[in-house]
């Protein structure tokens, strides 16, 4: 999904998330209408179905790699310490486990935050801007990883930039622009959605 | 981390402090009511039970003034005494008090089945100057047997004041964890005609301890000298005479209690104040444990539970700061008073202190909770420039 800076890219991936509830209208998971749903229901579906990517990553910097990845587990389904071992294996910090964030690059940063999002085998990934802060070789070399690792784990991904670099990778761009036009004018646009 | 350092040590000193102030009142009331030497009753002066006590069972205070020898021989000569044993005391060696009595004080049992008995060496010949050290005043002036020294005049230390008799140490006792251990025992002869003594008073005992034949007489003695008569105080019984004591010094007692009940309210304020504040720095910590699912209840309980660590970390600290506390305290009673107390018995409020501390963080981690519960996650999640 494409937006500009400021086009509201985040709250609507937040909206997606169950972090913010809608004013109107429905977001619907997996057949379950998740805005209809209490703030703690809307936890649970986040901690079990979704994985996050953020731009900044949001790694806790007092958690080692694999503490990192643990905690994404244990609001869900429960820690499960060979799965995050794989998982951090998968994306080439197996020998990083017992890094703490701050030791780390950027783009392995990401990657943390990666295995994160998969920790509990998600229906969905949400990644916003998830290039925003990496070089273009760094940023080539993790959106094929995010790509992969949402394929073999049988994750649907949903990413949000403003970089057409990046968004030309995807065959499946919307542009926020016309869903926002669309929540405004329904009829409008009502034959092009 | 510095902040939770800080914080866990005052919640140590507040649960140490609440620990000491409890054992030392329990057992302090307990030794020095329980402490009568083996003697039910105690005669003296006319004056004060609580001075005559002190002085002639726990050898503190000064004497209340003498009695005759032959109100002692009266006393002995009672059908309703079963023992007396007659003291007298004026002067010590570096304030180590020199009691003067006679043999039979080590043939009374001051506690069921225990006897005063010597650890090495003899009891005193009576028509000697030989001198039986308490086990700690041996300890504590290094007294051996066969070894000598020069008794001071008075109760209290004073170089100058030396008397030009020379004592043999004849025996060390055992220890008895009673206020005998702190005292040397010379025969009351030597005492009363130490020279520089009066010798108008030279056959005057400062106190006599008794043993009587039985509660009736006890009640007996008490109408018939300390009502009917104006010449000696029967303090009688010699646990109650104690007991008046600290119910006297009882709100001194409250005081230090209220203290300790201070020191662990302001213990449980910094556990709040250090939370609470650290919260606006984990704003975005709280953000992305909520944007990973974790449920407000959970964050909530995060905050409780962290509170609960730092004063568990606290209370489990503070049986060493009550350990350190309690090894000072008994030292100096131990030192002043002879008993001895011992800060490894088994107390309720070693239970029930560190919970209350537990409890009071717990408390104290539920504004900071709150306020953690209501941190907006979409508005947190960014960095915090």
């Amino acid at each position: 999904m494409c937006g500009t800076s400021g086009s509201g890219k985040t709250t609507f991936l937040n909206l997606i998330a169950g972090i913010l509830k809608p004013d109107g209208g429905r977001v619907e998971l997996d057949g379950s209408p998740i805005s209809d749903a209490g703030e703690a229901g809307r936890d649970r579906v986040r901690a079990r179905k979704i994985g996050y990517i953020f731009q900044t990553f949001n790694l806790l910097q007092g958690y080692t790699c694999i503490e990192n990845v643990l905690l994404g587990m244990s609001f869900g389904p429960g820690a499960d310490r060979r799965w995050a071992r794989e998982l951090l294996g998968r994306v080439g910090l197996g020998q990083r486990l017992d890094h703490f964030p701050r030791q780390l690059s950027t783009g392995q940063q990401q990657r943390v935050a990666v295995a994160r999002a998969l920790a509990n085998r998600p229906k969905l990934v949400l990644a916003d801007e998830p290039t925003g802060n990496l070089d273009p070789t760094s940023a080539a070399e993790s959106l094929g990883l995010i790509r992969e690792t949402c394929l073999e784990n049988g994750a649907a991904l949903l990413l949000v930039s403003h970089d057409r670099g990046v968004l030309d990778r995807f065959d499946n761009v919307s542009d926020l622009a016309d869903i926002n036009r669309a929540a405004a004018w329904p009829g409008a646009v009502e034959g092009k959605s | 981390m510095l902040s939770t350092v800080i914080t866990a040590f005052s919640i140590a000193l507040a649960s140490g402090l609440l620990m000491s102030v409890w054992v030392v009142k329990d057992q302090a009331r307990a030794n020095f009511t329980g402490v009568d030497s083996g003697f039910d009753g105690v005669f003296g002066a006319r004056g004060s039970k609580l001075q005559l006590v002190l002085n002639s069972i726990f050898h503190l205070e000064e004497s209340p003034g003498n009695l005759a020898w032959v109100e002692y021989e009266r006393i002995a000569a009672d059908r309703r005494v079963a023992t007396a044993v007659p003291i007298a005391v004026g002067d010590n060696y570096y304030g180590y008090r020199l009691v003067g009595v006679t043999t039979n004080l080590f043939d009374v049992e001051y506690r069921e089945g225990k006897k005063y008995t010597v650890r090495s060496g003899y009891l005193f010949n009576p028509s000697k100057k030989q001198a039986v050290v308490g086990s700690f005043a041996a300890e504590r002036l290094k007294l051996r047997v066969g070894d000598t020294f020069h008794p001071y005049h008075g109760l209290i230390f004073e170089k100058n004041k030396q008397h030009a008799e020379t004592y043999v140490v004849s025996g060390v006792m055992e220890q008895s964890n009673t206020p005998a251990d702190r005292v040397i025992w010379i025969p009351i002869a030597g005492l009363q005609n130490m020279a520089g003594h009066s010798a108008e008073t030279a056959s005057d005992v400062s106190a006599v301890l008794v043993k009587l034949r039985g509660t009736s007489s006890g009640m007996m003695m008490n109408q018939e000298f300390n009502f009917q008569g104006d010449v000696m105080t029967f303090a009688w019984p010699i646990a109650d005479t104690m007991s008046k004591l600290f119910n006297k010094i009882a709100p001194v007692e409250m005081v230090l209690r209220a203290v300790a009940f201070l020191v662990a309210l302001v213990a449980a304020g910094s556990i709040l104040a250090s939370i609470y504040n650290s919260m606006n720095e984990r704003r975005r910590e709280i953000a992305i444990l909520r944007a990973l699912g974790a449920r407000r209840s959970t964050i909530f309980a995060i905050v409780v539970l962290e509170a609960s660590g730092i004063a568990a970390l606290g209370a489990v600290a503070g049986f060493l700061v009550y350990y350190v506390i309690m090894s000072v305290a008994a030292w100096l009673i131990r030192q002043e008073t002879g008993i001895v107390l011992n800060p490894l018995e088994f107390q309720p409020v070693m239970v029930w202190a560190p919970l209350a501390m537990l409890s009071l963080g717990a408390l104290a981690g539920l504004v900071p909770a709150a306020k953690a519960y209501r941190t907006d996650v979409a508005e947190n999640l960014t960095p915090i420039s």
